[in-house]
């Protein structure tokens, strides 16, 4: 078999498992969801997601990173970032940005962000901030005194986390 | 991100066995150079192609994308089954690496560490009579310019290539016993074919790369179809140079047939006669690909170099 005809048989079959794989890919996973995804990491959050609320301060007995990672690329951006202790089964502060409809693990709390604040569960605050012409908001069931430094300390545009 | 990196590692080691699959069909028959070099990149882009994205090093093939693997490790992390089947899957895989591929080299390491080693000059004849064809042929060794031979004192029959810069030929007296002088020169020039085909030092970081895949079962696959595809490689090349091809069939039948089930214990027995089974069937395949292959030892680099280009950016659209 000749060079030039090994080459092009190899072109050929390459390109032809490319659209296999590409075909498999979009019958099996579909197009992209344009909704709310899950991250792994604050790292995997893709630019186009936005406005990302990194607070520079949390409070002591919740983790960084957050537990939960939720972002939206389109039509609508928006990002919203669980915050859980060791002990706490779901996360007792989120920080987020973006319009509703919320995450579905958010939907409870769908009231503390809505304008009149009315349904905002017993026990949750709920409280906000315009910062890079975004609205972030702080939703918890902590003390006011936590939920105001938290809020203090947001910095929108930095992705480096909290301060130690 | 780990998760992510493991998935994307798995789609890479799975779409370069798809490839390597159709392109052997395709290009039947297959020069055994280019084969081993095939299975080569497509043991090593995997991670060089990961290592480059998280870099920043390569250009952003969101819009390209063949395969999307953070959709897919979205979609395998959401069922518990299926990650604890492919949890149990790939910590079974990295056990067989421990195992199969990183026990033996230790041991075979050990073997050729600690064998008295000697001159020979029989062997120092057929080794320089061997390493002339190369020459006559325009190869060169890399390393230092003259190359030795040392006879390992041990019943073991075993030829090794040893060292990373200056390569040193080390035969076993179990084995220069069994083999005629022909027969030698046959086994020098398969030993001299690996260092020709890039020798130790190419082969260790192929190694460390494998290494850092220990989980993937698609790159046992590969790594194992590697090992055989550059003995046949050696043979081949081996058997162009010396035109002998029947006298280092007759020698690697002659090598494995002398050898007998040993052990204490009907297991052990049993597992011997398995172990040496199996063996005699890979060297009968091995010699049948010496005799029957295609003639031709490499391909043109423009071809191996395109087909790895290609494989590249198949690779790179898997994101």
């Amino acid at each position: 078999m000749t060079a030039p005809r090994r080459l092009a048989l190899t072109l050929v079959w390459t390109a032809v498992l490319a659209a296999g794989l590409y075909g498999a890919d979009r019958f099996l996973l579909g197009d992209r969801p344009t909704g709310w995804q899950r991250a792994l990491a604050m790292e995997a959050i893709p630019p186009e997601a936005g406005v990302i609320p990194t607070p520079r301060i949390v409070p002591e007995h919740l983790g960084w990173p957050p537990r939960v990672i939720l972002y939206r690329v389109g039509p609508e951006t928006g990002c919203w970032l669980g915050l859980a202790g060791a002990t706490d089964d779901e996360p007792p502060l989120w920080i987020g940005v973006g319009a509703p409809p919320l995450p579905e693990s958010l939907e409870p709390l769908a009231g503390c962000v809505s304008p009149l604040r009315v349904d905002c569960p017993a026990g949750w605050r709920s409280l906000s901030v315009g910062s890079g012409g975004a609205t972030i908001h702080v939703l918890g069931a902590l003390p006011p005194a936590e939920m105001r430094r938290v809020i203090k300390g947001l910095e929108p545009h930095d992705r480096d986390g909290p301060e130690p | 991100m780990a998760p992510e990196l493991l998935i994307t590692n798995l789609l890479h080691g799975l779409v370069g066995l798809a490839w390597l699959a159709g392109l052997r069909r395709a290009l039947a028959p297959m020069p055994a150079g280019l084969w081993a070099r095939l299975l080569t990149a497509a043991l090593v882009l995997p991670p060089v192609v990961v290592g480059l994205h998280l870099l920043g090093l390569l250009p952003d093939s969101e819009a390209f994308a063949v395969l999307r693997a953070d959709l897919w490790t979205e979609h395998i992390l959401a069922s518990d089954a299926v990650v604890a089947v492919g949890a149990v899957l790939l910590v079974g895989t990295a056990l067989l690496f421990v195992i199969q591929e990183l026990r033996p080299v230790l041991a075979r390491v050990e073997v050729q560490r600690h064998a008295v080693r000697v001159r020979d000059p029989e062997l120092e004849a057929a080794l320089d009579t061997a390493i002339a064809k190369f020459e006559a042929a325009g190869h060169r060794f890399p390393g230092r310019r003259k190359l030795y031979v040392r006879l390992l004192e041990t019943d073991v029959p075993t030829a090794a290539v040893e060292g990373f810069v200056e390569p040193v030929v080390l035969v076993s007296r179990g084995l220069r016993r069994r083999m005629d002088s022909f027969e030698l020169e046959a086994v020098f020039a398969h030993e001299l074919a690996h260092l020709v085909q890039g020798g130790n030092r190419r082969f260790f970081w192929v190694w460390v790369l494998r290494a850092l895949q220990a989980p993937s079962p698609f790159a046992l696959v590969t790594f194992r179809l590697l090992v055989e595809a550059r003995e046949a490689a050696a043979d081949a090349l081996a058997a162009e140079i010396t035109k002998k091809p029947a006298v280092l069939a007759a020698a690697l039948l002659k090598l494995r047939s002398g050898d007998s089930a040993h052990g204490d214990g009907t297991l052990a027995r049993a597992r011997a006669r398995v172990l040496r089974q199996a063996e005699l069937a890979a060297t009968r395949l091995r010699v049948r690909t010496l005799l029957d292959g295609p003639g031709r030892a490499q391909a043109a680099p423009l071809v191996t170099l395109s087909a790895g280009a290609l494989l590249a950016v198949l690779l790179w659209s898997v994101v």
